[in-house]
């Protein structure tokens, strides 16, 4: 499952809200799961040397 | 697949070629649309359909009814059920590649040269949802412009460097030897490879380190070693200004991967601490300075370290990078994963999240992408 942000900060701020904080223990209790936060580049080129 | 050698061609059955090529394509994706296939293989639509018309009739692939495009059906592993030789490196290597899979989330293949290409004969993508490729078996990847390609070329003797350029030496597109030579001496340098910018992945964000064969040795060992993590195991892998600027590289804050287990509610600063380490793993075959370029002998193989394609994921975003929530759930109490999924989806929308895949079932974006979840 992949769900998009429109940053890094957007991303953080979704996870560690309360509003989320609140759930997450019903996720822990319904599912083995493991979550990743991954940034996008901005400048795919730019970024290989 | 392999279009060139045109003077060969007239030895070959045109269609069983063609067969062949749909299979492979067909292996790379859980579903396939007529489009995909015909994108991936350069085949005419109605030569395509023909070809699946035949495979269905073997039981080989079937028509998804539910999403109108194609898949295998089981019966295909009957065409590779008699193939028993797996290289010894293969069989050594999958075990802690797969551990590592498991516990870091990070995708890992290993390849082995063949003619002109390194193959891939092993991958984790199926242990993580952080790769959007489908599978890597048997891609053949280039010499010159992939990291797994290059690591190879860079470490091999220098003898065997010029054996090997002048087999991929393809004289219909320009080499620029003083480019090749720079991107060896910095692989070396370096003490790992990377993608040529330009060239499209196929494995997503890769970066190619080296195996070594070591004739005193039966077969090769692997060690892995993970930045971050005080056990010694492998330390040695790579010189330790090789590790540093791998280590550097993996963690630069744009490539930044964020990994826990489910039920680690640690604070975000541990998050991502854990994070940067978690991409870089280095397989040697010696457990001492492997990658040290004087002591290399012949070389068996690559290993590379797939990112999930950030770059594939922003491509098509603004300059501001997005991030992306990535997450494997293997659903233990459905009525109560229901309530979950009832109370969450609000709170994702709030913060503007989107879908990009939900569950089993891929979805498409705006550009036409698939992506798997």
């Amino acid at each position: 499952m992949i769900i998009e942000f429109a940053s890094l900060e957007q991303a953080k701020a979704f996870e560690y809200s309360k509003d989320y904080t609140d759930i997450a223990p019903l996720r822990q209790r319904s599912a083995d799961s493991r979550l990743f936060i991954v940034e996008g580049a901005a400048d795919v080129a730019a970024s290989r040397p | 697949m392999a279009h060139e050698a045109g003077n060969e061609k007239t030895e070959c059955i045109r269609s069983v070629e063609r067969a062949i090529d749909l299979l492979q394509a067909l292996n790379r994706r859980p579903l396939s649309t007529l489009h995909d296939l015909h994108r991936d293989t350069g085949l005419p639509k109605p030569s395509i359909l023909r070809i699946l018309r035949t495979l269905e009739a073997k039981g080989l692939a079937a028509q998804s009814a539910s999403y109108g495009s194609y898949q295998l059906l089981g019966r295909v592993k009957s065409l590779a059920s008699g193939f028993h030789h797996e290289p010894r490196v293969v069989e050594t290597a999958e075990g802690p590649m797969i551990d590592f899979t498991r516990r870091e989330g990070w995708p890992l293949s290993l390849a082995l040269f063949d003619r002109d290409a390194m193959v891939v004969r092993a991958c984790t993508i199926r242990f993580t949802a952080l790769s959007l490729e489908h599978a890597a078996l048997d891609r053949r990847l280039s010499l010159l412009s992939h990291a797994m390609g290059r690591a190879y070329l860079a470490f091999s003797a220098r003898h065997e460097q010029a054996i090997l350029l002048s087999i991929v030496n393809d004289p219909s597109r320009e080499h620029d030897d003083a480019a090749v030579a720079a991107m060896i001496a910095s692989t070396r340098e370096r003490g790992y490879a990377l993608r040529d910018p330009l060239s499209q992945s196929a494995l997503g964000d890769d970066r190619g380190a080296c195996l070594r064969k070591r004739p005193r040795r039966r077969h090769a060992r692997l060690h892995l070693d993970r930045r971050g993590d005080d056990r010694t195991a492998g330390r040695d892998a790579l010189p330790a200004r090789s590790q540093g600027a791998l280590a550097e590289h993996l963690g630069r804050p744009r490539r930044r991967a964020a990994g826990r287990a489910g039920r680690d509610h640690a604070g975000p600063g541990t998050r991502l601490r854990r994070g940067r380490g978690a991409g870089v793993v280095i397989a040697s075959s010696t457990g001492s300075a492997a990658m040290n370029a004087r002591k290399l002998g012949s070389l068996i193989g690559a290993i590379a370290l797939g990112a999930c394609a950030a770059g594939a994921l922003s491509a098509d975003g603004p300059a501001m990078p997005k991030a992306y929530v990535v997450a494997e759930i293997d659903v233990k109490d459905r009525e109560a994963y229901r309530d979950y999924v009832a109370a969450a989806f609000p709170v994702i929308q709030k913060y503007g999240g989107r879908f990009l895949t939900r569950g089993a079932r891929p979805l498409r974006s705006k550009d036409g992408h698939r992506r798997n979840g």
